[in-house]
């Protein structure tokens, strides 16, 4: 048995005295081995399984962005716990494996959380349990995953539990560098609106993906995936950005006329990330949480967004010099069946990114990297005349460009430059309890925001730096005729044990 | 394993087409959230050259909008002054007609 522990030492710096520091436990986690097949984690776990059962999916606004916004994005990851696209819960999962004979293995894994404490009145305990099944022969993999998000009313005046269930099967076959691979499931969320009969409101959804290895350097992906306007999955749909709270800082401009939301500025560098009053999500709760439009309206709750169908492919590049590395990726896609009108909305969305070393080629010892990415959406619906509606005709796009340069041994120069526009008319469903679309609201937007951040870096060694940092941050609603401007220095000293 | 792998491959192509499809739209019509009113066919009624009411005659009222609309009409009597209202919600007046009624 062993155990685990992550402990912050800290002292606020707003008293210069040491009777505000502080000594945290930001991890605790006892983990052993019961067997040869049996071992479990106790305390502060990290959960993942697929992007359709349970997942965290990164938050929006960057396209292969440079070290001067990922280096504080990286902290914003660490501090808020966002370890991969994994879930940080605090429960007990117990997994294993076992050969069954020479060239196979099952592996399974079960775990249970809790995600709310009752209030002993009103509010039940909420719990989540789930667990994978999984079978690897040779080339070939098949698998089960099960969660379910349910509330204990035990001791409370609530009359019945809530479930949300999601299962779903995967399996994957490998056929020297092909893959082929499958997953297709369902939900089931408990009805507890007295108009509808069924017990139970039911989703499903399907995905079919083909990977290509065609050398060590080019990769090419191709996915189909069908999710129903009903799939309910908590794990999976929940964001990692609480988007319905307010900036830490300046929740209100133009002479606090209008309220501000939080934006890519506040998700890369919010002041507020060491307190616990941050907006990053750290609860899987019943209902869909609330996005930011700018980012685009496509796919906000990843591959598990409900009410799409459609394709989608990534390809990517590397030479083998490690000179030139280059991404893409496009997905179109429809609704699986119309929003208010009969007619569905179709969406294009793309994603190009290149990382460059211009050193390299010009034959300089000191790097120079240009690192770039643009990403652009379009939703788009158009109505039949006669019922006047404004159609939909919604766009976005995310550029981010960046250079870093090695001025002297050690000593970068980094210059980000980062620019968000949406604009046009859409209409956002609104669901109730049960999931069902209650509903719309309408988007119409003209918004631009752009980050322009200068640093200078310098590197003790490989774990330890030291950067100075000045960032302009441009906001215009155009709809609104509101301008403001945010101008921010920091100073970030980077110590890696 | 080229046979498996057809099967597979049917298998998913048949999931595909008959799953998740519904076929009426989904939420509230959107036109009665978010459409433009507009009159299609102006007020008008169908006794243009006067009503007795003392034969059970009645008055019926024609208008189109756009789309559903909260509407509301207002009698006042030309020599009593005497006041009726009609209210109602609809994409036109059909179900509006007038008995010769008032409310004082």
């Amino acid at each position: 048995m062993n155990l685990y522990s992550e402990l912050r030492l800290g002292s606020n710096l707003e008293v210069f005295d040491t009777s505000s520091s502080y000594l945290n436990l930001r991890r605790l986690l006892i983990f052993g081995d019961l067997n040869d097949y049996i071992s479990f984690e106790i305390g502060d776990i990290d959960l993942q399984m697929t992007p359709f059962t349970l997942w965290n999916s990164n938050e929006e606004g960057e396209v292969n962005e440079n070290s001067i916004f990922s280096n504080y994005r990286d902290i914003q990851r660490y501090e808020n716990f966002n370890n991969g696209n994994n879930w940080r819960r605090q429960g007990v999962t117990v997994f294993g494996n076992k050969s069954v004979s020479k060239n196979d293995t099952i592996s399974y894994k079960f775990f249970g959380t809790r995600e709310f404490a009752s209030n002993g009145i009103s509010n039940p305990d909420i719990y989540i349990f789930g667990g994978d099944v999984n079978y690897d022969f040779k080339n070939f993999y098949s698998g089960i995953n099960y969660i379910d998000l349910f509330s204990n009313n035990k001791g409370i005046s609530l009359d019945t539990n809530f479930h949300n269930h999601v299962v779903s099967s995967k399996s994957a076959l490998k056929i020297k560098n092909l893959e082929f691979s499958s997953e297709l499931g369902l939900s089931k969320l408990t009805n507890s609106s007295s108009t509808l009969n069924n017990k139970w409101i039911d989703g499903e959804f399907v995905s079919l993906g083909f990977k290509a290895n065609f050398s060590k350097n080019l990769f090419i992906s191709l996915n189909y995936r069908s999710v129903s306007d009903d799939f309910s999955s908590p794990g999976a749909q929940t964001k990692r950005i609480n988007y319905s709270m307010s900036p830490n800082l300046f929740p209100q401009v133009s002479n606090s006329l209008n309220n501000r939301e939080v934006s890519v500025n506040e998700i890369i560098t919010d002041i507020n990330f060491i307190r616990s009053q941050s907006f990053y999500n750290r609860t899987i709760d019943y209902s869909l949480d609330k996005f930011n439009p700018i980012f685009g309206v496509s796919e906000p709750y990843g591959l598990a967004t409900p009410n799409r169908r459609g394709f989608s492919s990534k390809i990517q590049f590397n030479d083998t010099s490690k000179t030139i590395y280059l991404y893409g990726k496009c997905a179109v896609l429809s609704d699986l069946i119309g929003e208010g009108v009969d007619q569905k909305r179709k969406y294009l969305s793309f994603s190009v990114a290149s990382d460059v070393y211009i050193n390299k080629i010009l034959n300089f010892n000191k790097t120079i990297l240009f690192k770039s990415g643009f990403y652009y959406s379009n939703s788009k619906r158009k109505h039949s005349p006669e019922i006047f509606v404004d159609d939909v005709d919604f766009n976005n796009s995310i550029l981010d460009i960046g250079i870093e340069m090695e001025a002297i041994k050690n000593f970068y120069l980094i210059f980000g430059y980062k620019s968000i526009n949406a604009s046009g008319i859409d209409y956002l469903s609104v669901r109730n309890d049960d999931f069902i679309i209650s509903s719309f609201d309408k988007l119409q937007l003209d918004i631009n925001q752009k980050i322009s951040s200068f640093g200078l870096k310098y590197n003790f060694n490989k774990k330890s730096s030291l950067l100075f940092n000045y960032q302009e941050m441009k906001f215009s609603n155009n709809l609104l005729d509101s301008n403001f401007k945010i101008d921010q220095f920091f100073i970030l000293v980077q110590i890696r044990f | 394993m080229l046979s498996i792998i057809r099967n597979i491959v049917f298998l998913f192509a048949s999931l595909t087409f008959i799953s998740c499809e519904k076929e009426v739209f989904v939420g509230p019509a959107i036109e009665t959230l978010y459409g433009t009113l507009n009159v299609l066919e102006p007020f008008s009624n169908n006794k243009p050259v006067g009503v007795d009411f003392s034969v059970n005659d009645t008055v019926k009222f024609e208008c189109l909008f756009s789309i559903t609309a909260d509407y509301q009409i207002d009698f006042i009597g030309r020599n009593s002054g005497a006041k009726f209202t009609m209210n109602g919600s609809n994409i036109d007046l059909s179900d509006s007609y007038w008995l010769g009624n008032s409310e004082w």
